[in-house]
C-alpha cells in the first residue's frame, strides 16, 4: 500500500514541522489518515481485529512519535483502536447470539441491554468486556488474571484480545472493516461538530451582563461566546492578549465584529481585572485523566487568580482532547519551547547569545503550554455536557480501552 | 488561676475610667503631644484668620479685607472642586488669592494664573524695591504670627474638637493632641483624585489646564473615573511653547514634558527628576513684592505640582516627596533671609534625595543581599533600580546565582535590564509573564520592586507584579518586595481598579517587531472594542513574605508602623 | 519493651500452638487479655491492643536488621503448617479464626488474603449440600471473622469482597454444587497470587511517576510501597528516599534498612521533621490499610499529617494500595473509625495520671491525595467510590 504509506509520511512530516495548528485539525487529520490505513489494510480470514489493531498501532506509533506533545494524535489512535475492539466485540456477540448483524452501535449500554436475555452471549460479553474495560473490583475474582490482568504494561501487542471467537463467518471480515470505517467516519463527524455541541450549552452558563475573561484564542471559546450572543444575551468579554502569540488580538477583533463588548488587556493585567470578572472561560490543549489541563501558556496564572477571587474557571474541550494518561511533571514533559525570536529580537541580542566574551549567558524561555492542576478547574464543558474534573476518568473509560493506553511498548503516562 | 489573671488585666484605672480599654501606651502619648506644636498645624489652621493681617499691610487689599468671609468662602469651594490638581490644597487657595490681589492691585494683568518671573521682569527697579519693602514687612508680621502660632494651634484644636473645655486630666489633653495630629495627617493625604467620570469637573479642570490633552476614544467603562488621553498628540505643541509659558519654571516644564512623553520610567528616577526641578525653581526664585516667601513658594510649588499632574498622574512616592518639600517650606524659620531660606530648602531637598532615595537604596541592597545564597535562582520582574542594584551587589560579593527576568508587555522594560546584567556577567533567563508558572519551579527567591507600599500591607507596583507574587506564593517561593520607606503611604487600597493609571492603549494594540500581529491596527473604528493598558496593580499582602526597606526587613503587617514612624520623622 | 526481643514471635506462636486445642473449640473471639499476656506485655500499659496492630507489629516491627532476619526466619519456619492444620485434622472442630490467624502470621501475606483463605477453608470443611446453605455458613464465618477484629479494614474488605463474589457470580448457579464449590475454593486459593500480582502491577504502574533525580518521602513500612521503590531501583532510576521514623514501632527504620540494601540513598527523618523537609520532597508515597468509600485512606498514624503538609506545599501524595483494600466505610472524621490501639514506649515511665493517645492509624480525606496506584490502574480518589458502587449495588 504505497499510497497509504505516502499519506502517513506526509502527515508525519507535517506533524514534525508543527505545520498543523490546533488540536482539532490534528485530530481530524489523524482520524482520516487512520481511516485510509484501515481501508487499505488487507484483512486475513481469522482474527481480523488483531490485524487491524496491529496496523493502526504501527501507524499510530509513528504519528505519536512525530509530535509527542500533540496529545490529540495519541487520543485519536487510541479511540480508533477502541472502536475496532468494540465493533469486533459487538459482531462476536451478535454472531453468537444468533441475532443477526444488525447491532452496529458503539454504545456499550445499548449492546448490553440487547444481549442480556441470552445467557451464553452475556457470559462471553462479560468476559470480553473485562478485556475492553479497565479491570475493576467486580472482575477481580471473576476471571483469572491470565491474559488481561496486567493491562497497562503488557508489552504484548495485539495478543490480549485472545477472545474465543468460535464463529467466524466468511462475511465477518468485510463486515468488521466496514463497521469500523463507519464508526471512524462518525468519529470524524463528531470531531468536526464538537464546537457546535459545546456552543449549544453556552446559554446555560452565561447570564445577562456577565463579565467573562479569556486568554489567547480558541475557536471553541469564540463559538461558545458567539452562540450566547446569538441567543440575545448581552455580556462583556475581557481578552488577555496571550503573548507572545497574541492570538487574543484576533479573538477580540472577531468578538467585537460580532457585536460583543470586548476589551483587550495585557496578560499582566489579569490579576488586576479578575476581581471584576464573573467567569473565566478558556480553551484547552488537552485534558488529562486526572482532570488537569494542558492549556496555552499563562493559564495557570489565570486559574490561580480566579481561585483567589472565587471566580469559576471553565474549560471548554472537545472529547478528542481527553487524554487517558495521567500527567506527571507535565510542565516539563508535556511542553514545548518555541522560538526565542518571539520574545527577543535576535539581531539585538545576538552579541549576548555567546557566553564566550565573559558576559553572562542568556537563556530565553518561551514555553507553549501551562499545566493547570485539576483543583483549579471548576468545570469542564465537553460535547457530552458539563463535568467535574474528578469525573474525567469516567469519560476516559468510555472512550478508551485499557489495553491501548500504551500504544506499542513505548512507556507513556506523561511523555 | 486564669480568671484571677484576667481580673488583673481589666482592673479599672480610676483616672481613666471612661476609656478602660483604649488607654494608649505612654510612649505613644508623649510622642503625640510632642507632635502637637508643629508649626505647620498653626500655619494651616489659622488660615482664615491670618488673611486679614496680611491684607492690612497691603493697601490695595483693603477693599477685599472688608469682607473676608465673602472672599474666603468661594475660594475654599474652588479648592474643594479641583483639589486633585495640587498636592496641597492650600496651594490653590493661595494661588487664587494672589490672582485676586493682582486683579485689584495691577489691573493690566488678570489672566496669568500666578505671578512668577515675568512679573519681576516687567516691573521697574523702583517698583521692585517697593515690593521688596512690602514683602519684608509682610515677613515680619508673619514671623510674629508664626511665633504666636503653636499655642494658638493647640488651643484651637482642643477647643474645637473636644467641645466643652476639658480641664481634668492630661490623658484627655493628650488624646486631643493625638487626634489633632491625626487630623493633620488627614489633611496631608492628597485629596481624592479628580473624578474623571464627573463631566462638570472635567470641564472645569480643562479650562484651567495648561496641557490640554484630548480624551481618548473607546474608553473602558470600568475606568471612566481615571484620565485616559490620546498620547503624544500634545507633545509637539507644548514643546514649542517652552519659552512662552511663564507660569511654570522652564526646568519644571522640561521635566513635565518628559513625563508626558513617558520618557522617564522608574519611580525613583521620576521623583529625583522632580525634586531637581524644584531645586532649580527654588534657586531662581525670588519672592515677589508684597508676598511672604513661605506662602508664595508653597503656592508656586503647588502650581508646579498641578502641572506635573496634568502631564502624568503623580506616583505616591512623588506625593510623599512633595509633601516633604512643602513641610520644609512651611517650617522655614522666619528669621531667614530669602537667600538663606532658599539655601536651606536646596540643601534639604538634596538631603532628601541622598538619604531617602540613594542611601536608602544602598541600605536595602545590603539587607537584601544577605538573603541571596549560593546556588539560588532569583526571579525578578520589571526593572526596579533597587532590585538591579541588589543583583549586581550580590554578584560583586561573589555569590553564585542565576537570574530569571520576567518581562511583560507592552513596555518590555526588562530587555534593557537584561543587557546591563549580561554585561556585568550575570547568567540570565528571560521569559514573558505568561511563562512564569513554567520557570517558577526552579526559582528560590522572588525580588520585586514597588511603586508604593500602602498601609494595609498591599504593594502598589507595576502591572503584573501581583501575578508574579501570586504564582510564587502558589509555588511556595518567598517573595521579597524591595521598597524605600519614602514610598510608604497611609492610604489603603483593595483592588487595582479604584486608583490606577491608564497607559496608551495603542501600545497594547501594536506589537513592535512582529509584523504579522496586526489584527488590531485600526481598532478605534470598532465601537465594541476597547483596549486597556493598566499601569499598576495591587498585590495582596498575603503573597508577600517580607518587605525590605531602609529600616530593615519588615512583614507586610508592619507597614502602618513604618508609615507612622517615618511620617513623623519627615514632618518634623 | 515487648518487641525488643525477636523471640516474641516464636513465643507467641508456641503459645498459640499450645492454646489452639482449647480455643479452637469455639468461634467466639479470644479475649484480648489472652493475646497480650501471651506477648508478655508490661502491666502499666492498657492491655487492650487490637489484633490489627498485632499483625502490623509482627510484620513491620523492627529494631535492628539482624533482629529482622531472625524474626523472618522464625516466621518462615512457622508458617508452613497452617494449611495442614486446617485440612489434615478434619475431625477437629473447625475455627475460621484460627485459620485466619495462621495465615495472617505469614509476613508476606496480606490480611485480606488471609481472610479469603480462611473463608476458603470454611468452604472446604463445609458439610453444606446446597449453595444456599454454603452461603449462610460462609456468611456466619465471615461475620465472626469481622467481629473478631473490628479494627482491621482489609480483613473486613476481604471478607466482603469474597462474599460478594460468592453471591454475585451468576455463573455459579448454573453449575452443579460441587463444581461451584471447587471453583470457589480455587479462586480463593489463587487470591494470594492475585494479591502478589497486584503489588507487581502497582509497582509497574508507578514507575512512570518516579523520575530521575526525584526525592520521595515515605511514611511507615508498606509492602506495596517497598515493592514500588524496589522496582524503581531495579530499573536503575536515580532517586532518593526520605523515610520517616514511624514512631513508636519504627517501621520506617525497617524500610530504610531494606532500601539501603538495595543501594538506594536513604535519609531517615523523625516524624516531626516532615514539614521541615517537605520543600526538598518531590512526592509523597504512602501505603494504605484501607481505602474508604470517599476515596480517602486509613493508614498508619501520621499519614494525615504528612498529607496535610504535602498538600499545603503542593506536593503530590501518591497512595499505593491493592484494590481489595477498598472498603465500604465512610469515616467523616478521625474519631469516626474504630480505634486500633497499640502500646507506646516513651523510654521513660509515664505517670499513671498522664493519658496516652494510643491509636495506631488515622484517616486521610481524599482532597489531600493526588492519585491512587492500584491494580485497577492509576485512579483519582473519586474512582474508588465508583468502583465500590459498581461492586455493591
Amino acid at each position: 500500500m504505497p499510497d497509504v504509506q505516502a499519506l502517513v509520511n506526509d502527515f508525519v512530516n507535517q506533524l514534525k514541522k508543527r505545520k498543523i495548528e490546533g488540536s482539532q485539525a490534528t485530530a481530524k487529520q489523524t482520524a482520516e489518515v487512520l481511516r485510509s490505513v484501515i481501508s487499505q489494510q488487507r484483512v486475513p480470514h481469522t482474527n481480523q481485529a488483531a490485524a487491524l489493531i496491529n496496523a493502526v498501532r504501527a501507524v499510530g506509533e509513528q504519528l505519536i512519535a512525530a509530535n509527542p506533545v500533540e496529545l490529540a494524535v495519541g487520543n485519536i489512535v487510541r479511540r480508533i483502536l477502541h472502536i475496532i475492539r468494540e465493533e469486533d466485540l459487538s459482531l462476536a456477540t451478535a454472531a453468537m447470539a444468533g441475532l443477526g448483524l444488525s447491532v452496529a452501535s458503539d454504545d456499550e449500554d445499548d449492546m448490553e441491554r440487547s444481549d442480556q436475555p441470552i445467557l451464553s452471549a452475556a457470559a462471553v460479553a462479560a468476559a470480553a468486556r473485562s478485556t475492553l474495560r479497565p479491570p475493576s473490583l467486580q472482575t477481580l475474582l471473576e476471571d483469572m488474571p491470565d491474559s488481561a490482568a496486567v493491562p497497562h504494561t503488557s508489552s504484548s501487542g495485539g495478543d490480549s484480545e485472545g477472545k474465543s471467537r468460535s464463529v467466524d463467518k466468511g462475511s465477518r471480515g468485510r463486515k468488521l472493516k466496514h463497521d469500523v470505517i463507519e464508526a471512524v467516519n462518525e468519529l470524524i463527524q463528531d470531531i468536526s461538530t464538537c464546537y457546535e455541541q459545546i456552543a449549544e450549552q453556552a446559554i446555560e452558563h452565561i447570564h445577562q451582563n456577565e463579565v467573562i475573561l479569556t486568554l489567547g484564542s480558541s475557536k471553541t471559546v469564540l463559538e461558545f461566546l458567539c452562540a450566547a450572543k446569538e441567543k440575545k444575551r448581552s455580556f462583556k468579554v475581557f481578552v488577555a492578549e496571550g503573548a507572545p502569540r497574541y492570538q487574543g488580538h484576533l479573538l477580540a477583533k472577531d468578538l467585537a465584529a460580532r457585536g460583543l463588548q470586548t476589551t483587550v488587556i495585557t496578560d499582566s493585567a489579569v490579576f488586576a481585572m479578575i476581581s471584576r470578572v464573573n467567569m473565566v472561560i478558556v480553551g484547552a490543549h488537552a485534558v488529562m485523566a486526572n482532570g488537569g489541563v494542558i492549556a496555552p501558556v499563562g493559564l495557570n496564572m489565570v486559574a490561580l487568580a480566579a481561585q483567589r477571587h472565587a471566580v469559576p474557571f471553565v474549560v471548554l474541550a472537545g472529547s478528542h482532547k481527553l487524554c487517558p494518561l495521567y500527567p506527571h511533571n507535565p510542565e516539563v514533559l508535556l511542553n514545548e519551547l518555541r522560538s526565542p525570536s518571539e520574545l527577543l529580537d535576535f539581531g539585538e541580542f545576538s552579541d549576548c547569545m555567546d557566553s564566550a566574551s565573559g558576559a553572562g549567558s542568556l537563556h530565553i524561555v518561551n514555553p507553549t503550554f501551562d499545566y493547570v492542576p485539576p483543583k483549579l478547574v471548576s468545570l469542564f464543558i465537553t460535547d457530552t455536557g458539563g463535568h467535574n474534573p474528578s469525573y474525567m476518568y469516567r469519560l476516559i473509560a468510555d472512550y478508551y480501552s485499557a489495553d491501548d493506553l500504551v500504544v506499542k511498548g513505548r512507556p507513556t503516562t506523561g511523555s | 488561676m486564669d480568671p484571677k489573671f484576667r481580673r488583673v488585666g481589666f482592673e479599672p484605672d480610676p483616672n481613666q475610667s471612661q476609656y478602660p480599654l483604649t488607654v494608649p501606651p505612654p510612649r505613644l502619648l508623649s510622642e503625640r503631644t510632642a507632635a502637637v506644636p508643629v508649626p505647620e498645624i498653626g500655619f494651616r489652621r489659622q488660615f482664615p484668620g491670618d488673611r486679614i493681617p496680611i491684607g492690612s499691610y497691603n493697601p490695595s487689599l483693603a477693599l477685599l479685607g472688608t469682607s473676608p468671609s465673602a472672599a474666603s468662602t468661594p475660594t475654599s469651594e474652588y479648592r474643594d472642586g479641583d483639589g486633585e490638581f495640587s498636592e496641597d490644597s492650600s496651594g490653590w487657595f493661595l494661588r487664587s488669592e494672589s490672582k485676586r490681589m493682582e486683579g485689584t492691585a495691577k489691573e493690566e494683568r488678570n489672566d496669568v494664573p500666578s505671578i512668577s518671573k515675568p512679573v519681576k521682569a516687567n516691573t521697574t527697579k523702583a517698583e521692585r524695591r517697593a515690593l521688596q519693602e512690602a514683602q519684608r514687612a509682610a515677613k515680619a508680621t508673619s514671623k510674629a504670627d508664626g511665633r504666636a502660632e503653636p499655642g494658638k494651634g493647640v488651643k484651637q484644636s482642643s477647643g474645637k474638637k473636644d467641645g466643652p473645655p476639658v480641664t481634668s486630666s492630661t490623658a484627655t489633653d493628650k488624646k486631643s493632641g493625638g487626634r489633632s495630629l491625626e487630623k493633620e495627617r488627614k489633611k496631608d493625604v492628597p485629596p481624592p483624585r479628580m473624578q474623571f467620570d464627573d463631566k462638570s469637573r472635567v470641564e472645569k479642570a480643562k479650562r484651567r489646564a495648561l496641557v490640554n490633552q484630548t480624551e481618548a476614544v473607546n474608553r473602558v467603562e470600568l475606568f471612566r473615573h481615571l484620565p485616559q488621553y490620546e498620547y503624544g498628540s500634545q507633545l509637539p505643541k507644548l514643546e514649542s511653547k517652552l519659552f512662552q509659558i511663564d507660569s511654570v519654571h522652564p526646568s519644571v516644564f522640561k521635566v513635565g514634558l518628559r513625563y508626558l512623553a513617558g520618557g522617564t520610567s522608574g519611580d525613583n528616577a521620576r521623583c529625583i527628576e522632580m525634586l531637581r526641578a524644584f531645586q532649580e525653581a527654588i534657586r531662581d526664585y525670588s519672592t515677589p513684592p508684597e508676598k511672604a516667601l513661605v506662602r508664595d513658594l508653597t503656592a508656586k510649588i503647588g502650581s508646579y505640582v498641578s502641572f506635573f499632574t496634568e502631564c502624568r498622574p503623580l506616583s505616591i512616592s512623588m506625593r510623599n516627596a512633595i509633601r516633604f518639600v512643602k513641610s520644609r517650606i512651611a517650617k522655614l524659620p522666619l528669621s531667614h533671609s530669602e537667600s538663606e531660606a532658599k539655601a536651606t530648602l536646596y540643601s534639604d531637598i538634596d538631603r532628601f534625595i541622598n538619604e531617602k532615595i540613594i542611601l536608602a537604596a544602598k541600605v536595602i541592597v545590603g539587607h537584601a543581599a544577605t538573603k541571596v545564597r549560593d546556588g539560588d535562582v532569583l526571579l525578578i520582574y520589571g526593572s526596579s533600580s533597587v532590585v538591579e542594584m541588589i543583583l549586581l551587589y550580590a554578584h560583586e560579593l561573589g555569590k553564585q546565582f542565576r537570574v530569571v527576568v520576567v518581562d511583560s508587555r507592552p513596555k518590555l522594560q526588562s530587555q534593557a535590564l537584561i543587557r546591563r546584567l549580561l554585561a556585568k556577567g550575570l547568567d540570565c533567563t528571560y521569559t514573558l509573564i505568561n511563562g512564569v508558572s513554567y520557570v517558577m519551579h526552579e526559582v528560590t527567591r522572588v525580588f520585586l520592586g514597588a511603586s508604593a507600599v500602602l498601609s494595609n500591607g498591599t504593594v502598589y507596583s507595576r502591572i503584573g507584579t501581583a501575578c508574579v507574587a501570586m504564582v510564587a506564593h502558589a509555588f511556595h517561593v518567598p517573595v521579597l518586595v524591595c521598597c524605600e520607606a519614602y514610598k510608604f503611604h497611609e492610604r489603603v487600597q483593595l483592588d487595582s481598579i479604584c486608583s490606577n493609571e491608564l497607559g496608551d492603549p495603542n501600545a497594547v494594540a501594536t506589537v513592535p517587531g512582529r509584523m504579522n500581529v496586526n489584527y488590531l491596527d485600526n481598532w478605534t473604528s470598532e465601537d465594541n472594542l476597547q483596549i486597556l493598558n493598566l499601569m499598576f496593580d495591587v498585590t495582596p499582602s498575603d503573597y508577600i513574605s517580607a518587605i525590605v526597606t531602609d529600616h530593615g526587613m519588615v512583614p507586610p503587617t508592619s507597614v502602618p508602623v513604618i508609615v507612622r514612624e517615618y511620617g513623623r520623622e519627615h514632618l518634623i | 519493651m515487648w518487641w525488643r526481643s525477636a523471640s516474641f514471635i516464636l513465643d507467641r506462636q508456641q503459645n498459640d500452638a499450645a492454646l489452639r486445642p482449647d480455643t479452637s473449640s469455639t468461634i467466639t473471639p479470644p479475649p484480648p487479655t489472652e493475646s497480650s499476656s501471651a506477648m508478655g506485655l508490661p502491666t502499666d500499659h492498657n492491655p487492650n491492643i487490637s489484633a490489627y496492630y498485632q499483625t502490623r507489629a509482627a510484620h513491620h516491627a523492627v529494631v535492628t536488621s539482624d533482629w529482622l532476619a531472625q524474626a523472618q526466619a522464625a516466621a518462615v519456619v512457622a508458617h508452613d503448617p497452617p494449611q495442614s492444620t486446617s485440612t489434615a485434622d478434619p475431625d477437629k472442630p473447625f475455627s475460621v479464626i484460627d485459620v485466619f490467624n495462621n495465615w495472617r502470621r505469614q509476613p508476606d501475606l496480606a490480611e485480606a488474603v488471609a481472610a479469603i483463605r480462611a473463608l476458603a477453608a470454611v468452604i472446604r470443611s463445609s458439610q453444606a449440600s446446597t449453595m444456599m446453605q454454603l452461603e449462610i455458613e460462609l456468611k456466619k464465618a465471615s461475620d465472626s471473622l469481622k467481629a473478631w477484629d473490628t479494627t482491621s479494614i482489609s480483613l473486613t474488605a476481604g471478607c466482603d469482597l469474597f462474599m460478594r463474589y460468592v453471591t454475585r457470580t451468576s455463573a455459579l448457579e448454573y453449575e452443579d454444587f460441587n463444581s461451584a464449590k471447587s471453583r470457589l475454593i480455587e479462586r480463593a486459593e489463587k487470591f494470594g497470587e492475585i494479591s502478589y500480582k497486584s503489588r507487581k502491577i502497582i509497582a509497574m504502574l508507578s514507575q512512570e511517576f518516579i523520575f530521575d533525580g526525584c526525592t520521595i518521602l515515605v511514611h511507615g513500612f508498606s509492602r506495596v510501597v517497598f515493592e514500588v521503590l524496589k522496582l524503581a531501583a531495579q530499573n536503575k532510576k536515580l532517586f532518593r528516599v526520605f523515610c520517616t521514623e514511624g514512631r513508636p514501632d519504627r517501621t520506617g527504620l525497617r524500610l530504610s534498612n531494606e532500601l539501603a540494601k538495595l543501594d538506594v540513598p536513604v535519609k531517615l527523618v523523625i516524624d516531626s521533621a516532615v514539614a521541615y523537609t517537605m520543600d526538598e520532597v518531590d512526592m509523597v508515597f504512602v501505603g494504605a490499610d484501607g481505602v474508604v468509600e470517599s476515596g480517602g485512606i486509613i493508614n498508619m498514624m501520621g499519614t494525615y499529617q504528612i498529607a496535610l503538609v504535602a498538600n499545603s506545599m503542593n506536593k503530590p501524595v501518591y497512595v499505593a494500595a491493592e484494590s481489595y483494600k477498598f472498603a465500604r466505610l465512610y469515616p467523616l472524621d478521625q474519631k469516626d473509625l474504630a480505634p486500633a490501639l497499640r502500646p507506646i514506649d516513651f523510654g521513660v515511665p509515664i505517670p499513671s495520671k498522664v493519658e496516652v493517645e494510643r491509636s495506631a492509624r488515622d484517616y486521610t480525606p481524599p482532597q489531600y491525595l493526588t492519585l491512587l496506584f492500584t491494580d485497577l490502574g492509576v485512579l483519582t480518589p473519586s474512582v474508588v467510590s465508583d468502583e465500590l458502587i459498581q461492586l455493591y449495588l
